[in-house]
């Protein structure tokens, strides 16, 4: 019963604050109105060049040609309209967004040239997805088991090493990353390209199944260590076949398959993709590393040791289960944040997803894509976060006695 | 054996200052601090206050690496070499003969220097700047290079209009400049290549055919055309007419003018600036600025803002999860359910709004910046402290022996979190630093301030081969920014270290 | 044949500020169905005693060597695999300190009490769980509790899973770290009984740490007294608690208070010594009722004790005026006699006042010559070494204890 009326307490909450989020990203992405003065501003000034360029309106008289243009004026702010008080229009705008009818952007369109903001959206959305979705799980997998690793052989010189690297490289943002990595893999070396989503002109598109080699790949690499690692000996040669298969796979992907559309597109996401793992896998090694000291400090980590569990058994019966809690929370955080794009990271790269969106809406003050974008942003978190929610109150009373 | 957390701020910092990691962000920390201390009196705010300026820097070389960096290629670089007006020392000498003939006045003036040119390289540019004055007729003007092997190369003739009412101020108002490298077409310095083509060819260097191969002009407009500056300085052989071939011809050159006026008010004067190839320690951008001047810039102004937005924002995110934690009930809601939404609002993308709506100044980021962290990571982690705190004995004791709640908190519980929030402050740096960076970076920074996120936005901004080719440009401001983000990131974990006598050592 | 048998045990931890003794060659030998209750104060050593024969050791382990025979073997040989499998838990196992932090919160406590069978004797996790039900059983519990979670049970009942999961693979040797500190004073005696039962019928040896005298006395049949790491006194426990060797252990005796007694409790001035640093001599003898001569103090102890005399109020008049102290050796000091005060005075003054106040002010004791320098006096302290271990079957480390005599 109490678990039912704190989640639905948390999802009341929760929608309140998603309304009112978008209620201040409509009144910020306009400017408080402000946006709407500047774009009134851009017709009065295209339509005088209009009209000064007509020699036939030029030969009327002033008083003839100042009504003429209040009349095409006035027609084109209402169409457009511009001539609603802002404060009601925000409510417009709002009701609007939150029933995700994002309306038509006012510059920007899509490839095929649809001007509907979802359909914006939607073309790029799945290209931010999977870059940042990739280059996060990776760089959380791999921060995971380095923390474990420096754990294990805390107050080493390895362990000390990895602590400061990993400390300085996650306060550094992905976008610097980026640009040094252009600087020397793109520049220096040309092993990969500088940024965009494909080369130009863009390889003939190819069938989709071509786009999964690399993924399959890294599957069985995945699937590999495990069987390696942490089976007993007589499947060691087993996982070993499965990560030289994987690692083959790799191989004949990059070398040997002639290059494609997708190939070409997976080639342009390695150097993003390596800038934004590179800043995050240090703080999830860090805050692994100390998380799984913390918990390997307890008391009850000691008694499976003295019980006589194997280390391995022990990080992962006892103390992984107990850190990963916070993990958890902070994958799920991290993801949704990062589906957001990072707006920086894109532009650099010039990589066409959501996050370059972004900065092309707001530079071209295209109010209907940032509001539409900061929806779906926000529908995101909202949903992550109740997901958390729910989750925890599932696993509610391990959970409290974890959190003791 | 249990080891506890050193308690106070003085104690923690002391303990973390004594780190290996601790003692290289304070040496980073105190370069960075000494840095900031000395830039205001080594560059005064006043030359950077004229970044935006492009008249300031005309002076320096457009896009060249620092002058260290001829140590790799091996070759002596040329220094910029500037010939002042006439009436500064080194400057021109100026000869000026006014006479009659037949009731109408005439005036010959020469302008003369010569410099001496050792470099192994060609300059980047060469430019001329001239001042006149004339009565009802502008005067021709005549200007030639005399190279040391002899040969004398008329550069172009002009009549100029410019009037100027006193030549010998120089003043940047009255100057025609006459760029030898990169002329327009319709400048009279552009008679440059026609001249140089009719003196290669006088010398039998090259035939008018080859000429034309080499630099096509059909109707006298040069596609691609060739380097008057290497041509001018090369050893006159086949060989100049490449510039990879091209062999500097080392000397005395002297640059000649000579103004034939029609009236008795005619003069004239010149300067004349041999560009280098190399410039100062961290070289010059495309808008010919020194770069060392914003890098040197940057270091205050990146620790003033990381500093002040830090601070701001993680004291307020202190206190705010110091009373949440402490008061509870309804207070304790209220900022939850506020972190909440903040954490729900994206702000990297408003921020960038503001930024293209209302260009705001360094201080108005700042102030914005913190606004949109008032409450944060820290809130939670200090509310978790002091919920952690508020159990302990000597709480309960004080409470009994009768103090105040909010003596409680601000006696007791907030010095406790007080070391917590100094390492989040130096955590907390990076984040601030970069964050500016970032809106600099996207052109959206202050403009009147230069800072590194700046430098890189403009290097970028330049087009993406820049990158390479103009390394220093991108490497040094970025080297600024991860060298100062590197030095708090080593604090906060020193801190960090302390505070948490599990990841340390016992 | 002794089950367990512990030679010059010893354990140093590395630490910031040096090297903490905590174990510090510590023998003694266990007899099948004997139990040994380990006695002292708080950071004494215990628990890095037992910590030490389980090979429980923390990162910062510095020294840690000697020999503990188990069943003849002397498991300090075994590599650590070796030792996981064939000592821990199967041949000694140990009953934790709190038991509510020794058991993992997420997990079901029948999974916890089961473990060691699937991990020692890869026995199937069904039967392991049959097998968890009668430890559980036998300890007094109802077979219902295997499938709750730690946090659904009393504080007794964690203890009497704690107990069953240490019983579960039937080990020779039980250590119980302060097993019933954290429980009231019914379920401590109950657990006491339940404990006393079961090493009844299982003929269990135990190593019982605890700081309570009163439950070594129900509990033990040899007695170690630990003092900053070493074991100064060991023997039968009716001996031990009737007519303590070292003094020590006489102290700690008087300490214990009783019910309806009117004698206050006795108490031992001072605190325990820094382990980074112990004493030089007999580590007891800065807080020692009858310390003398060969106790071995220092130089530097003198004078922190000749500071401390000086400044309490009671004996200023008495002790002579000293403007500055001076560690010359271990052994030796210089005094700079205070303003208006010739040496020869001084000297004079100094010896009448130890020849008063020795038996009060015992470091006074250790002063072997006094000489008059020319402007200061030169204190020469007596040379000793610890005082050796001296007994078989009543050992006790102290100068006043001799071969035979009582």
């Amino acid at each position: 019963m109490g678990v039912v009326w704190h989640l639905a307490k948390r999802a009341i909450f929760l929608v309140i604050t998603f309304i009112l989020a978008i209620y201040a990203t409509v009144v910020i992405a306009n400017g408080g109105g402000r946006v709407d003065q500047i774009l009134k501003d851009q017709i009065y000034t295209d339509l005088k060049q209009q009209y000064a360029r007509n020699p036939a309106f030029q030969r009327l008289p002033p008083q003839e040609q100042a009504r003429q243009f209040n009349i095409s004026y006035n027609s084109i702010i209402e169409a457009q309209g511009l001539n609603e008080p802002f404060f009601q229009k925000s409510f417009r705008y709002t009701f609007n967004a939150l029933q995700l009818n994002l309306g038509r952007a006012t510059q920007l369109h899509s490839s095929d040239l649809s001007m509907r903001v979802s359909d914006i959206i939607f073309e790029r959305l799945p290209r931010s997805l999977v870059l940042f979705t990739v280059a996060n799980v990776v760089a959380a997998v791999f921060g995971i088991w380095l923390g474990l690793w420096m754990a294990r052989k805390a107050l080493s010189a390895f362990d000390r090493g990895m602590t400061v690297l990993s400390v300085t490289t996650f306060v550094v943002p992905p976008w610097v990353y980026g640009i040094l990595f252009i600087l020397i893999f793109a520049y220096v070396f040309k092993v990969f390209p500088a940024g965009g989503l494909t080369s130009v002109p863009p390889l003939p598109p190819s069938p989709l199944i071509l786009a999964f080699p690399p993924l399959i790949a890294a599957g069985l690499l995945g699937a590999g260590y495990v069987v390696y690692a942490r089976l007993r000996s007589k499947y060691r040669l087993v996982g070993f076949g499965i990560l030289g298969a994987g690692a083959a796979l790799l191989l004949v992907w990059g070398l040997v398959l002639p290059a494609d559309y997708f190939k070409d597109m997976e080639w342009h996401m390695i150097l993003p993709a390596a800038a934004v793992a590179f800043s995050v896998f240090g703080s999830w090694s860090y805050t692994t590393r100390n998380l799984v000291l913390q918990v390997m400090d307890e008391d009850f980590v000691f008694a499976a040791r003295a019980k006589g569990l194997k280390e391995r058994d022990v990080l992962s019966r006892y103390v992984l289960r107990a850190a990963s809690p916070p993990i958890v929370t902070s994958l799920a955080l991290t993801l949704a944040a990062a589906w957001t794009g990072a707006i920086i990271t894109e532009t650099v790269f010039q990589y066409p997803g959501l996050g370059l969106l972004f900065y092309e809406a707001i530079s071209l003050f295209d109010a209907p894509v940032v509001i539409g974008l900061t929806t779906v942003y926000a529908l995101l978190l909202v949903v992550t976060v109740f997901l958390l929610d729910v989750t925890y109150s599932l696993l509610d009373p391990r959970i409290k006695a974890l959190r003791r | 054996m249990a080891i506890s957390a050193p308690i106070g701020l003085k104690a923690a910092f002391l303990e973390a200052a004594r780190t290996k990691s601790g003692l290289a962000a304070t040496a980073m920390l105190g370069f960075l601090i000494l840095l900031a201390v000395l830039v205001p009196l080594l560059v005064p705010f006043d030359v950077v206050r004229q970044w935006s300026n492009p008249g300031q820097w005309s002076d320096n070389p457009k896009l060249v690496p620092p002058e260290w960096s001829e140590v790799f290629t091996g070759k002596r670089q040329p220094r910029t070499v500037i010939i002042p007006p006439a009436g500064q020392s080194g400057g021109f000498d100026h000869v000026r003969v006014s006479f009659e003939v037949q009731g109408q006045n005439y005036t010959i003036v020469v302008l003369k220097q010569s410099f001496d040119f050792q470099a192994d390289a060609f300059p980047s540019e060469i430019s001329l700047y001239m001042t006149t004055m004339f009565g009802s007729k502008s005067p021709l003007v005549r200007s030639w290079l005399t190279r040391p092997d002899g040969q004398e190369v008329q550069l172009f003739e002009d009549t100029p209009s410019l009037r100027a009412s006193n030549v010998s101020q120089f003043r940047p108002a009255d100057v025609i400049t006459y760029s030898l490298t990169y002329p327009s077409f319709k400048d009279p310095s552009y008679q440059v290549y026609a001249n140089v083509k009719q003196w290669l060819i006088s010398n039998n260097v090259t035939t008018s055919g080859e000429w034309g191969e080499l630099f096509p002009s059909p109707t006298g407009f040069y596609s691609n055309p060739p380097k008057a500056q290497v041509l001018l300085m090369a050893q006159l052989n086949h060989s100049m007419l490449d510039p990879r071939t091209a062999q500097v011809l080392k000397g005395k050159y002297s640059i000649k003018f000579e103004v034939d006026g029609f009236s008795s008010v005619d003069d004239a004067n010149a300067r004349a600036v041999v560009f280098g190839t190399v410039y100062g320690l961290i070289g010059t951008d495309d808008q010919r600025r020194d770069l060392l001047i914003a890098l040197l810039w940057g270091a205050p102004v990146a620790l003033a803002f990381g500093l002040a937005g830090a601070l701001a924002t993680v004291l307020i995110q202190t206190i705010l999860g110091a009373i949440s934690g402490w008061y509870g009930g309804a207070v304790d809601e209220l900022v939850q359910r506020t972190a909440d939404f903040y954490l729900i609002i994206p702000t990297l993308p408003i921020l960038i709004l503001i930024g293209i709506l209302y260009r705001p100044s360094l201080i108005l980021i700042l102030f914005i910046l913190v606004v949109f962290g008032v409450v944060g990571a820290t809130t939670k982690v200090t509310r978790s402290i002091v919920l952690q705190v508020k159990e302990e004995q000597f709480i309960e004791a004080a409470r009994s022996y009768g103090a105040s709640r909010g003596r409680i908190l601000f006696r007791y519980i907030l010095p406790r979190v007080m070391p917590y929030t100094f390492a989040l402050i130096a955590l907390t740096v990076p984040a601030f630093i970069f964050l500016e960076a970032s809106l600099s970076f996207l052109g959206l920074g202050d403009p009147n301030l230069p800072t590194w996120g700046q430098l890189l936005g403009n290097a970028y901004g330049a087009g993406p081969a820049i990158f390479y080719t103009f390394w220093w440009w991108v490497f040094f401001p970025a080297a600024g920014i991860i060298f100062t983000t590197v030095a708090f990131a080593l604090l906060g974990y020193a801190f960090d270290k302390v505070l948490n006598p599990r990841l340390r050592e016992q | 044949m002794p089950t367990l048998d512990v030679k010059n045990l010893v354990l140093w931890y590395r630490t910031r500020k040096g090297p903490v003794h905590a174990v510090d060659s510590i023998s003694f030998a266990l007899e099948p169905g004997q139990t040994i209750a380990l006695v002292g104060e708080s950071g004494s050593g215990k628990t890095s005693t037992a910590n030490a024969i389980l090979r429980l050791l923390p990162k910062n382990v510095l020294r840690y060597d000697g020999e503990v025979e188990f069943d003849g073997q002397n498991v300090m040989e075994l590599t650590d695999e070796e030792f996981r499998r064939n000592v821990r838990w199967r041949g000694i196992s140990m009953v934790f300190q709190g038991a509510m932090n020794a058991l993992n919160p997420a997990v079901r406590v029948g999974f916890q009490v089961a473990e060691p069978l699937m991990v020692h004797y890869d026995v199937d996790r069904d039967e392991a769980a049959d097998q968890a039900l009668d430890v559980l059983r036998k300890v007094g519990l109802p077979a219902d509790i295997a499938r709750r979670y730690p946090h659904e049970l009393s504080g007794g009942m964690k203890q009497r899973v704690v107990i069953a999961m240490s019983l579960i693979l039937k080990p020779k040797v039980v250590i119980l770290d302060e097993p019933t500190s954290a429980l009231d004073v019914m379920t401590q005696t109950n657990i006491i009984n339940l404990l006393k039962d079961l090493k009844n019928t299982d003929r269990l040896s135990y190593i019982f740490i605890t700081h309570d005298l009163g439950l070594a006395s129900e509990l033990a049949d040899l007695v170690g007294i630990m003092y900053a790491g070493e074991l100064i006194e060991v023997g039968p426990a009716d001996g031990v608690f009737v007519r303590p060797k070292h003094p020590y252990t006489g102290k700690l005796l008087a300490s214990v208070p009783r019910l309806r007694s009117e004698e206050a409790p006795d108490f031992i001035p001072g605190a325990p010594p820094d382990l980074t640093a112990p004493p030089p001599g007999c580590r007891f003898h800065l807080r020692c009722p009858v310390s003398f001569e060969k106790c071995g103090w220092s130089a530097e102890e003198f004078i922190a004790q000749m500071d401390l005399l000086q400044s309490s109020g009671e004996a200023k008049d008495k002790v002579p005026s000293i403007a500055s102290m001076s560690a010359k050796s271990p052994t030796s000091l210089l005094i700079k006699p205070g303003a208006n005060g010739s040496v020869s005075d001084f000297v004079q003054k100094l010896n009448a006042f130890v020849a008063a106040t020795s038996e009060k002010n015992r470091f006074l004791k250790s002063i072997e010559s006094v000489q008059g320098k020319t402007k200061s006096v030169e204190v020469k302290l007596y040379e000793t070494t610890p005082p050796p271990i001296v007994g078989t079957e009543w050992r006790a480390a102290c100068w006043l204890v001799t071969e035979g005599a009582a």
